[in-house]
């Protein structure tokens, strides 16, 4: 009994940055901006809300600083991806570069080496209230339903599915889908941006080096499963927090006699996602927005 | 050379926005350039160990440049080698009494075949599955981290060694030391694995120039309706394409496994596989234009080492930002040549009125 509510709760507990990212993610590909650059994402706001908190030691401006370094990124990477008509993949590929690079180089000048930031004191971290009790679980549900209503419901909704889809359609109502785009991209950043936080300061007490380990790319992974929606995007988020969850408990452990090596444990997520990928659970309506990775032309 | 106008003006803006971060963070650009070029051409031995660096860059962006001609985004370069290295060890170790003209050559096929098979993977599920070949790529180089971890920490470890790694490999699988072999590059690590790599390059461009496979690839890329039209299967071409990308990919670990370790040690790939990208998306046009930007990275990241130690506030690091920034730059040339004729035009107008 015990080992289902560890099982649980280390599944609610590792799938909050999945879908602040995959619905991060999901809001830019709606847009029609095909968003590889999540993990850089997650690494950026994770950084500088950890680096924030151990300069000023003040936790909110530190969530606040994360966000909105998150919501630059992505509106950084927007503007290069729409404005210069480049390929978004090879943009998206380049942003994730050039955070790997400027944030051991930023660190080694702030606080003298490249590993990290230093270990946070716990009351510089998230305070209890805010970490504890699942809240940050249950800001990603909100914005889970927020999404799935939005979508659908608000001018705001149609007019992003609209950049994603059927571009010249915005064009003729004299609506420039690349802003759209743009602006889509920075929300997805500051969507992502809370995942960030969640890693460095709320399960993690500091940033440490490449510590998003490839949650952006599970987070698309989790978004094109999901089919480009919020729910069942969701639900593919809390599957693979599951199989990370197992991986988790299995590690030092023995199966049937055998000591399972850690490094063969580790890659268990990885493998869920290429299965449920390749075996594709979910059947129709799971075509990626018409107009994704174009340039347009206004 | 007017196409290589490009490529320079891109370097160009890569090296000014480097500039701009290093004043940011208080160092002079110029004690960086100093430290770079020291570091990489400075004396016989850096230089060779520049060449030694770019040996795997040229390995990696040869497989990414020969998948892109196919309209294929190879991004497992990485996860491709260590597979391939982990291969050519496990061959080297298993088989160490084999005589020394069959050994190396085997173990080089082994990395070959096991870069293939986990390239040719991906492509399946693109073909098969629809998994983009992006995200297809990308998680197979984190299954391939952990099987690297488990052949090398558990399987084939050396237990004596305090480092990592596997146990030797046989003495018939070390490909020599160009120091040894023909007195260049000072006491760097430089071995024949480099001249494979040329090889290899020669290869490639031969092949995708001259012959009907190479042209069926290419017709598949850049035109994929009109291949189909032609006869050529897209999904038989991408299968066959995308696997010998990843056996090149995979070829890559020969110079640390076989020509400078003689073992394998975890993390031997060390990011060249996500450098050969941009390595490709630098001189990918052509295999001699892969070999120079592999050899111009590679002393980027050899310079970038003395970073570390040479200033205060920058560490080597900086080498992933500036071939960010290039790639980027390259990504965005499309708009950069927009912005340029636009400025002409108006350049031009402003002198017709004052006639």
């Amino acid at each position: 009994m015990d080992l289902v509510v560890a099982f649980l709760e280390s599944t609610i507990r590792l799938s909050v940055p999945l879908l602040f990212a995959a619905l991060g993610g999901l809001i830019s590909e709606r847009s029609g901006l095909a968003n590889v650059a999540l993990e850089g994402k997650l690494l950026i706001s994770a950084f500088v809300g950890a680096a924030v908190a151990a300069t000023t030691g003040n936790p909110w401006l530190a969530l606040t600083a994360g966000v909105l370094s998150g919501a630059l990124g992505g509106w950084i990477f927007g503007v290069l991806s729409v404005f210069t008509k480049a390929d978004h993949i090879v943009v998206g590929i380049a942003f994730n570069m050039l955070v790997a690079g400027i944030i051991p180089t930023v660190c080694r000048a702030m606080f003298g080496g490249t590993g990290g930031t230093p270990q946070l004191a716990i009351e510089t971290r998230m305070p209890a209230p805010i970490a504890g009790d699942f809240t940050f679980f249950g800001a990603a549900l909100l914005l889970c339903w927020m999404l799935h209503w939005g979508l659908r419901e608000t001018k705001w909704g149609l007019r992003l599915k609209a950049a994603g889809d059927q571009p010249v359609a915005l064009i003729v109502q004299g609506v420039n889908p690349n802003w759209i785009r743009v602006w889509a991209g920075a929300l997805a950043g500051a969507c992502v941006g809370f995942g960030g936080i969640d890693l460095s300061m709320v399960q993690g007490s500091g940033y440490i080096r490449d510590m998003a380990g490839g949650r952006g790319f599970i987070a698309l992974a989790a978004l094109i499963l999901g089919g480009w929606r919020p729910v069942p995007t969701a639900i593919a988020c809390l599957v693979f927090a599951a199989a990370d969850a197992t991986q988790m408990l299995l590690q030092g452990q023995k199966l049937f006699g055998f000591n399972v090596p850690n490094s063969l444990v580790q890659i268990v997520p990885y493998l869920v996602t290429i299965g449920v990928l390749a075996l594709r659970f979910g059947g129709k309506g799971m075509l990626a927005p018409k107009a994704i990775n174009q340039p347009i032309n206004p | 050379m007017t196409r290589l106008v490009p490529v320079f003006v891109s370097i160009l803006i890569a090296v000014l926005l480097t500039s701009i971060l290093t004043l940011a963070l208080g160092e002079s650009p110029l004690v960086v350039a100093e430290v770079l070029l020291r570091g990489s051409i400075g004396t016989p031995t850096a230089f060779g160990y520049t060449l030694y660096y770019a040996t795997p860059l040229i390995f990696t962006g040869l497989a990414v440049a020969w998948a892109l001609k196919a309209g294929l985004f190879n991004i497992g370069a990485e996860g491709q080698m260590t597979m391939g290295g982990i291969a050519m060890a496990a061959v080297g170790i298993v088989l160490a009494d084999l005589p020394g003209f069959i050994a190396w050559p085997l173990a080089v096929f082994a990395g070959f075949l096991a870069g293939a098979f986990w390239g040719g993977m991906v492509a399946w599920l693109k073909i098969r599955r629809g998994v983009h070949e992006v995200l297809g790529s990308i998680l197979f180089n984190f299954i391939s981290y952990g099987i690297a971890g488990f052949v090398i920490l558990d399987l084939l470890r050396n237990h004596e060694s305090q480092n990592p790694e596997t146990l030797p490999i046989g003495q018939s699988y070390h490909l020599q030391a160009l120091s040894d072999l023909v007195g260049i590059g000072g006491t760097s690590p430089l071995n024949t694995a480099f001249f494979l790599a040329l090889a290899v390059a020669l290869l490639v461009d031969v092949v995708l120039q001259r012959t009907l496979f190479g042209l069926r690839i290419r017709w598949t890329g850049g035109a994929p309706e009109f291949a189909r039209r032609s006869g050529v299967s897209i999904s038989a071409t991408t299968l066959k394409a995308f696997a010998i990308s990843g056996g090149i990919a995979g070829l890559a670990g020969a110079s640390a496994v076989l020509g400078y370790m003689h073992k394998a040690r975890e993390g031997f790939a060390a990011g060249a596989g996500f450098v050969g990208i941009a390595v490709a998306l630098l001189g990918g046009a052509r295999a001699w234009g892969v070999v120079a930007a592999a050899i111009l990275f590679g002393g980027l990241q050899k310079g970038s080492l003395d970073l570390d130690l040479d200033t205060e506030n920058i560490s080597r690091d900086l080498a992933i930002v500036v071939q960010a920034l290039i790639v980027l730059a390259v990504a965005s040339r499309g708009a950069l040549v927009e912005l340029w004729l636009l400025l002409k035009a108006k350049y031009e107008s402003s002198k017709a009125r004052q006639v």
